[in-house]
């Protein structure tokens, strides 16, 4: 008996310090694709128009943790007034892969930015497995990438996020380069937030989570201006119970922009051609006016 | 809308699991007295049902409790988490129940149980967390087999909001032979937090408040 005691105590401090499983997996939502930009792939519902011409998508391939991620640089149009002055890197969110988020670079392309977007690993195309580590060295990988071109100006790269991407946006701007501005949209404050929302308890989300995924401990360490969005009606990511963790968190210079009837994903569609003034009037007063 | 439904399924599947292990959804309930120098294991699992895989089910949430009679009225219990344990954290429970009041004609018998609950993660000295916990459990053996129908409430206090997490059930204990007995458990969690807009898609929300679990353990009599 008292073997079969000893075992079984050895047994679950084994398993304590191996910690066997990992609950990481399900923050992840990837679909794989074969072939991005395939007209039969989009959904109606993400409301991509497809109005850029294909002379200006240069897909690019880079390389993370040894696993290949795929992106697209879409450069501005060419007539633009900021053409090649702005660059925005955008951190998509959770679901799918590029293609869920290709309305919103129309959107940013529009306006007349570069923008640069890209799958995580596991996303898409994009080999290996999802992970906050991962998805950390995605993020790096492809700011290097930005900052190693020679025909945009790099002191003028935007990070932008959103929902998921707003991890990674934070964490490069607080963690590798701060950069002129920081774009947060539909941010979760952390890990913890999300186990406090679900389960009213107060534990660190490392119970659960692997992923240093914590954007309210990470903004006041951006240094550069913060403009945040959240719809008041967004459902998942609950504006009281996250937006003001990272609101009152944040150093001045910041904006928000709360919209009453957005919930998670239509934030440009509720706001309209408001959603594309609000962000040029925020870059050009931070980034060009500097 | 598809999207949101499916990032809602993810997260729940992550963060209901960590609903459970606190407010009792892995335990059931401590009902009558074992007797002194009476000792018996017990196996639990529960939790609230939620969606996981697209399935509906009580998210799986284990204890192993060991319990001891002290005397006549009163028993100690040491239980540990292996779902917690798998995940790498360390969490334990440790308390006592006091049958205060046995059961005579309609008045049921009333027992009281303090336990603190203990969670570190690993490797993570801030993430130590200490719950205390009260269980008031009033119960009524109506055979002489000793199946006994049981009610009552957990209420687990921490310091943040929701201060006290109340947690009110309903029970059946069965007795399968001298050595075992079955617990089949329904339980209400946190009914007066309103359920909508969670980062889990909790199933069963009466009146959109908190969140319906089952629960069933196994005890074997050492």
């Amino acid at each position: 008996m008292r073997i079969k005691t000893i075992i079984f105590i050895s047994s679950l401090i084994f398993l304590f310090c191996t910690r066997i499983f990992s609950l990481d997996d399900f923050l992840f939502e990837p679909t794989k694709i074969d072939e991005y930009l395939r007209t039969e792939d989009f959904d109606e519902d993400w409301g991509v128009r497809f109005i850029i011409p294909d002379s200006l998508i240069e897909p690019v391939t880079l390389t993370s943790m040894g696993n290949a991620i795929y992106g697209f640089f879409v450069k501005g149009y060419p007539d633009s007034m900021i053409n090649n002055q702005v660059t925005i890197l955008y951190c998509h969110g959770n679901s799918d892969n590029i293609n869920r988020y290709w309305g919103r670079v129309e959107y940013l392309w529009e306006m007349g930015y570069n923008v640069f977007i890209f799958d995580y690993q596991g996303y898409g195309k994009s080999e290996g497995n999802p992970s906050g580590e991962a998805l950390f060295s995605d993020g790096n990988v492809a700011l290097d990438y930005l900052q190693s071109r020679t025909d945009i100006d790099t002191s003028k790269i935007v990070f932008y996020g959103w929902s998921l991407g707003s991890y990674v946006a934070t964490y490069l701007a607080a963690d590798v380069y701060h950069p002129p501005v920081l774009v947060l949209e539909a941010a979760p404050a952390s890990v913890t937030a999300l186990l406090h929302d679900a389960g009213l308890i107060n534990l660190p989300g490392s119970y659960v989570a692997e992923a240093d995924f914590d954007n309210e401990a990470r903004i006041a360490d951006i240094g550069c201006p913060l403009f945040m969005m959240h719809g008041k009606a967004d459902d998942f990511i609950v504006f009281e119970r996250h937006a003001p963790l990272i609101w009152e968190k944040a150093v001045e210079p910041k904006q928000n922009l709360w919209v009453e009837q957005a919930g998670h994903d239509d934030i440009p569609e509720i706001l309209g051609n408001s959603y594309n003034q609000a962000i040029i009037d925020f870059i050009t007063e931070y980034v060009l006016n500097q | 809308m598809k999207i949101i439904r499916m990032r809602k399924i993810a997260a729940g599947c992550l963060l209901a699991i960590m609903f459970l292990s606190i407010i009792r959804c892995g335990t059931v309930a401590s009902v009558q007295p074992i007797g002194k120098g009476e000792s018996n294991l017990a196996f639990s699992l529960a939790g609230p049902v939620a969606p996981v895989f697209d399935i509906k089910m009580p998210i799986p949430y284990t204890v192993l409790r060991y319990r001891r009679g002290l005397n006549e009225n009163t028993d100690f219990h040491f239980g540990i988490h292996p779902t917690m344990i798998i995940l790498g954290n360390f969490s334990i429970d440790v308390g006592i129940t006091k049958h205060i009041v046995p059961q005579s004609g309609w008045i049921p018998a009333l027992s009281l149980e303090g336990s603190i609950y203990g969670f570190y993660h690993m490797n993570e000295i801030s993430s130590i967390r200490v719950y205390p916990e009260i269980t008031l459990i009033g119960s009524y053996r109506f055979s002489e087999r000793g199946h006994i129908l049981y009610f009552g409430v957990h209420n687990m206090m921490q310091l943040a909001r929701p201060y006290v997490v109340f947690v009110p059930l309903i029970g059946f204990e069965v007795p399968i032979s001298n050595k075992i007995i079955i617990n089949l458990e329904t339980k209400w969690y946190a009914p007066i937090e309103e359920s909508e807009n969670r980062v889990v898609d909790y199933s069963l929300t009466p009146f959109g408040y908190g969140a319906i679990g089952f629960a069933c353990g196994l005890s074997y009599k050492l």
